[in-house]
């Protein structure tokens, strides 16, 4: 008969022998997962909030500018393509824009880089007579789009009153895309009728030249 | 008292007592109890199922993850915007920040034949010397088809150093940081662009960053 002592002993070592080595089945890679997965959200995030996935459309390519600097996405987003004028992302479906290329098969595609090409001397240059608002094709202020940004205007306003910038200067600002050729013309009718809708600022936005 | 037979933990077999209470077993050899219970308690104990891994398999999870991480990267285009600033344009002589009489007054005119640059009283002539009218002062220069439609560019280099050699020549224009542009109503964004990056700064340094459009009356 074997001792307590004798028989600890012998457990231990048989407890010993017959254990099963700790086998690694997979790799631990929750911390991978858990970095990749943060890359992955803020990567979203910043791609969602980021000028660089502005849509470059066979409708609107922006020019292009030697100028360097980070792009200012402060104000009222006016959009003006070939055919379409939309303020903060929405149409304005009432407003056609004049077309420069009265094919739209003739008009330059934005992968095929800038040519320059002169709007025929008969086609329209500025907004048509019936969306101004005297009537008259020379007047400059387009109705349509100056009830459009009203909205926007007073609410940018609000805000400027409510959290007043650091620098002073609270007047509205308004970034505006526009097509690479769009018409000076057009360019100064929405110009002035933002002037008239109160905002005093413009940021227009240019893809920089590699 | 527990029978010392059925305990296999009990030092049976005639142990002789020590005064300091440890025994000294007269045999070592374990009995069949005490083999069977070894037998037993040092058998691998089995890991329930849930506690096999240790923890959650996510490996089907990753293999998502590193797949959309892949074509996010992948459809990344690259592309760098720029603002560039500039007024509400005034229509007519009227609405133009006050003018100086002894300032230049730079204006650029970007006409359908090459650039018009016009200073406080008189336009430049051709080639950026002296004043004189009629002809643009830089005229559009050849191009392949690939560049225009009817095979002339404008010269915004010939513009640029025109822009340079005006604030530096012209007395009081070394301050000067006002440029009106304006154009005919059917020139392009893009040369309006490219107008006000010529005349905005050069190699040497600024020339003239602010940027007000005009409109000809």
């Amino acid at each position: 008969m074997a001792s307590m002592a004798k028989y600890k002993a012998e457990l231990r070592k048989i407890t010993r022998r017959r254990a099963v080595a700790h086998e690694v089945n997979f790799l631990n890679i929750t911390a991978m997962m858990d970095m990749m997965t943060i890359i992955l959200v803020f990567l979203l995030k910043s791609l969602s909030s980021s000028s660089a996935n502005l849509p470059q459309t066979n409708d609107l390519a922006l020019p292009t500018t030697i100028l360097q600097g980070e792009p200012t996405e402060a104000g009222i987003q006016i959009v003006v393509s070939r055919d379409r004028v939309l303020v903060n992302g929405n149409e304005i479906k009432s407003l056609s824009v004049p077309g420069c290329f009265t094919n739209p098969n003739d008009a330059p595609k934005p992968h095929e880089g800038y040519r320059l090409v002169f709007c025929p001397g008969d086609s329209p240059h500025g907004f048509d007579a019936k969306f101004k608002a005297r009537g008259t094709a020379t007047d400059l202020e387009i109705s349509p789009l100056l009830n459009a940004v009203e909205t926007p205007v007073r609410v940018a306003e609000e805000i400027a009153k409510a959290k007043p910038k650091p620098g002073g200067g609270n007047g509205v600002e308004a970034m505006i895309l526009f097509d690479r050729y769009t018409s000076y013309r057009v360019m100064t009718e929405v110009m002035f009728t933002l002037g008239q809708a109160k905002i005093g600022k413009f940021h227009f936005l240019a893809m920089q030249a590699k | 008292m527990a029978d010392p037979g059925n305990n296999p933990y009990a030092p049976v077999g005639g142990g002789v007592a020590t005064a300091g209470g440890v025994s000294t077993p007269p045999t070592e050899k374990l009995t069949a109890a005490q083999r069977s219970r070894i037998r037993r308690l040092s058998a691998p104990r089995e890991l329930a199922p849930d506690e096999e891994a240790g923890e959650l398999n996510i490996v089907p999870f990753l293999d998502i993850i590193t797949n959309v991480l892949m074509f996010v990267l992948a459809s990344i285009t690259v592309s760098f915007t720029v603002s560039l600033m500039a007024d509400a344009p005034k229509q007519g002589k009227g609405g133009v920040a006050k003018i100086q009489e002894e300032s230049l007054n730079l204006t650029v005119i970007i006409a359908s034949d090459g650039y018009f640059i016009k200073g406080r009283s008189a336009s430049i002539a051709e080639g950026c010397n002296g004043i004189g009218g009629g002809r643009p002062t830089v005229p559009r220069v050849p191009a392949s088809q690939n560049e225009s439609f009817d095979g002339k560019k404008y010269d915004v280099a010939a513009l640029q150093k025109c822009a340079r050699k005006l604030k530096e020549e012209v007395p009081n224009a070394e301050a000067e940081q006002q440029v009106m542009v304006t154009a005919n109503p059917t020139i392009p964004f893009q040369e309006i662009v490219r107008v006000m990056d010529a005349v905005r700064k050069d190699a040497k340094g600024e020339l003239f960053p602010n940027v007000v459009f005009t409109v000809l009356k």
